[in-house]
């Protein structure tokens, strides 16, 4: 990438200042942005093939529907702040574009890692999957399917609003533009997708049972390092299911992962209440049709008390988004609207 | 040529083409956003935009077109437009075009901010429709002129710049209005109702928006009947012809 570049028709202005990653799909790049006092942005970066007919017309659909969930403005999503078609590379009809999203330092990753011992604490961790789910149901109302939700691409503010990355771009590149050779970590993935079975929404709602059990325990639940491996470990823990719900049209056979009895979540994770493990088997159920759908868990009893007080956020004039910690003090600030509105 | 001729040619190769009404009024508000957006220093070339802005709504709307249909029609379209007959003969002007096509759609989406998402008032004035015409009683002709002629004034709309300032339903019901004017039907009871239609229908909608709505469609109405090329278009066809 040119290290710094302009787009004549808006007169905005990105410079890169680092490289943030690069995954399987393209870069991340960290920037700022000069045309607003060198705010700092990440930059995605996407290499589109330009066929016979211009830009696909997939794409064209893809990007207007992210540019169309901006609207809504979601506490738990990241932001979209602009489009930026970069250098055409004329001769290979290639279209490089340029994805501007909100700069978050930290993801659920790296916060895991840092936090220190004993671990975060039940209220954290409900906190973190209220809002985790919260977005999660979002895109699914709007018919986005994330398809690869891991903590590496769920973003955490240093005021613990979690803003979930990444989503609705797995349409966007085709498989064949796997840039690198990056191997996609298998660990959230739901069984059906690795039994290459057909899938839909549940499948986030599975790789959400993973990040909630790996918030309890400060590692992964299931670290596999091949689909079978990945597969034996989820029976290992869940038992196999009846022959009756292994689906039908895949190539691995029930037999080849019989008789797994199965263990309890109580012996990964001894700290869970009752309730918390109630919704954790709900999320964690082999046949996707019986697996808790987000709008269901968001209103699970293990939520109760985000009913009549969600986790607040406030929006300062950073365009930053704090959450309001203090339970007490919003408790006494917000009786009575919450009375009216009852009404 | 203006936008403004440009948009006439659009939406006869819109017709001509057979595209969905929903795609005409897509690539209509896609060219008014543009010429809104873009600094008058440069100009456009209406006519490639227009073009270009009905290729990207028909791959927006899944109403596909063939890139060669698309600029075979609006070809010919545009040169009827100018009093002349002429079909796209050569390769060379052909191949030409395409390539303009192909590159101003970048600039289109750009300008436009990749944001192709409008909703259209098509369902909207369907769904009014439905509601109203229970009221009107069982004449069965008063009911079809009635919507055909709100279809009608709702496509035209879409020639004014202006038209994507408007919300989807407030534009429904202000056509529906109209329609009834030009028709002289009365909603029953309605002068002693408490909640007339239109709030019925719409609740946050109020007279002053209606009638800046018909205002800016009978100025549409103004500029291409004086341009005396108007004569193709559906409203003017029923409600004066018929």
């Amino acid at each position: 990438m040119e290290s710094r570049f302009a787009d004549k028709n808006t007169g905005k202005h990105y410079e890169e200042v680092a490289l943030i990653g690069s995954g399987a799909y393209g870069t991340v790049y960290k920037a700022k942005d000069l045309s607003k006092e060198g705010q700092i942005v990440a930059l995605k970066k996407i290499r589109v093939p330009l066929t016979e007919d211009g830009v696909p017309a997939t794409l064209i659909r893809e990007i207007s529907l992210l540019k169309q969930l901006e609207n809504y403005n979601h506490p738990n999503i990241v932001r979209l702040l602009d489009i930026c078609p970069g250098k055409k590379v004329e001769r290979e009809r290639l279209l490089i574009l340029y994805l501007v999203f909100e700069h978050i330092e930290q993801d659920l990753a790296t916060y895991l890692e840092n936090c220190p011992s004993p671990g975060l604490g039940p209220d954290k961790i409900k906190e973190i999957t209220y809002q985790l789910l919260k977005g999660v149901d979002f895109l699914h109302t709007h018919r986005i399917v994330h398809r690869d939700l891991k903590p590496q691409n769920i973003l955490i503010t240093s005021t613990g609003q979690v803003k979930l990355a990444d989503f609705g771009l797995a349409r966007i590149y085709a498989p064949s533009q796997a840039l690198t050779s990056v191997v996609v970590t298998l660990w959230y993935r739901a069984p059906e997708v690795l039994l290459q079975s057909s899938y839909a929404s549940s499948v986030d709602i599975w790789s959400c049972g993973c990040i909630y059990a790996e918030l309890y325990r400060r590692k992964p639940l299931f670290c596999g390092h091949s689909e079978n491996d990945q597969l034996t470990k989820i029976f290992e823990v869940i038992a196999t299911p009846p022959e009756s719900e292994w689906p039908k049209e895949v190539s691995l056979p029930w037999n080849a992962f019989a008789g797994f009895k199965g263990k309890s979540f109580e012996s990964l994770i001894p700290e869970i209440t009752p309730d918390a493990l109630n919704l954790l088997k709900k999320m964690m159920t082999f046949n996707p049709s019986k697996r808790i759908s987000a709008r269901e868990a968001i209103k699970h009893f293990y939520f109760e008390e985000y009913e009549l007080y969600p986790p607040e956020y406030e929006n300062n004039n950073d365009n930053d988004y704090n959450i309001i910690c203090n339970q007490k003090t919003r408790r006494n600030f917000r009786f009575h609207s919450d009375f009216q509105s009852a009404n | 040529m203006s936008p403004k001729e440009a948009i006439s040619v659009l939406f006869k190769s819109c017709n001509e083409l057979k595209l969905q009404r929903e795609t005409w009024c897509a690539a209509a508000v896609y060219f008014h956003r543009f010429f809104e957006q873009c600094s008058s220093s440069i100009a456009y070339d209406a006519n490639l935009i227009a073009a270009t802005c009905l290729y990207l709504a028909s791959k927006v709307e899944e109403d596909k077109i063939n890139i060669r249909n698309l600029i075979a029609v609006y070809y010919s379209t545009m040169h009827k437009e100018r009093g002349e007959e002429k079909s796209l003969d050569s390769l060379q002007e052909y191949l030409c075009l395409k390539e303009s096509i192909v590159r101003c759609e970048l600039l289109v989406l750009r300008m436009l901010q990749f944001n192709l998402n409008y909703e259209k008032p098509h369902k909207h004035l369907r769904f009014y429709l439905t509601s109203l015409t229970a009221w009107l009683g069982k004449d069965r002709q008063i009911i079809s002129r009635l919507s055909h002629n709100s279809k009608a004034f709702l496509n035209d709309f879409y020639r004014s710049p202006r038209c994507f300032h408007f919300k989807i339903n407030h534009i429904a019901i202000a056509v529906i209005q109209f329609a009834l004017e030009c028709n002289q039907i009365k909603v029953p009871y309605d002068e002693k109702a408490r909640v007339h239609w239109q709030q019925a229908l719409c609740e946050d909608i109020t007279e002053e928006i209606i009638e800046t709505i018909i205002q800016e469609l009978c100025r549409v109405y103004e500029i291409y009947v004086d341009l005396s090329k108007f004569v193709e278009s559906d409203a003017y066809e029923n409600t004066h012809c018929s």
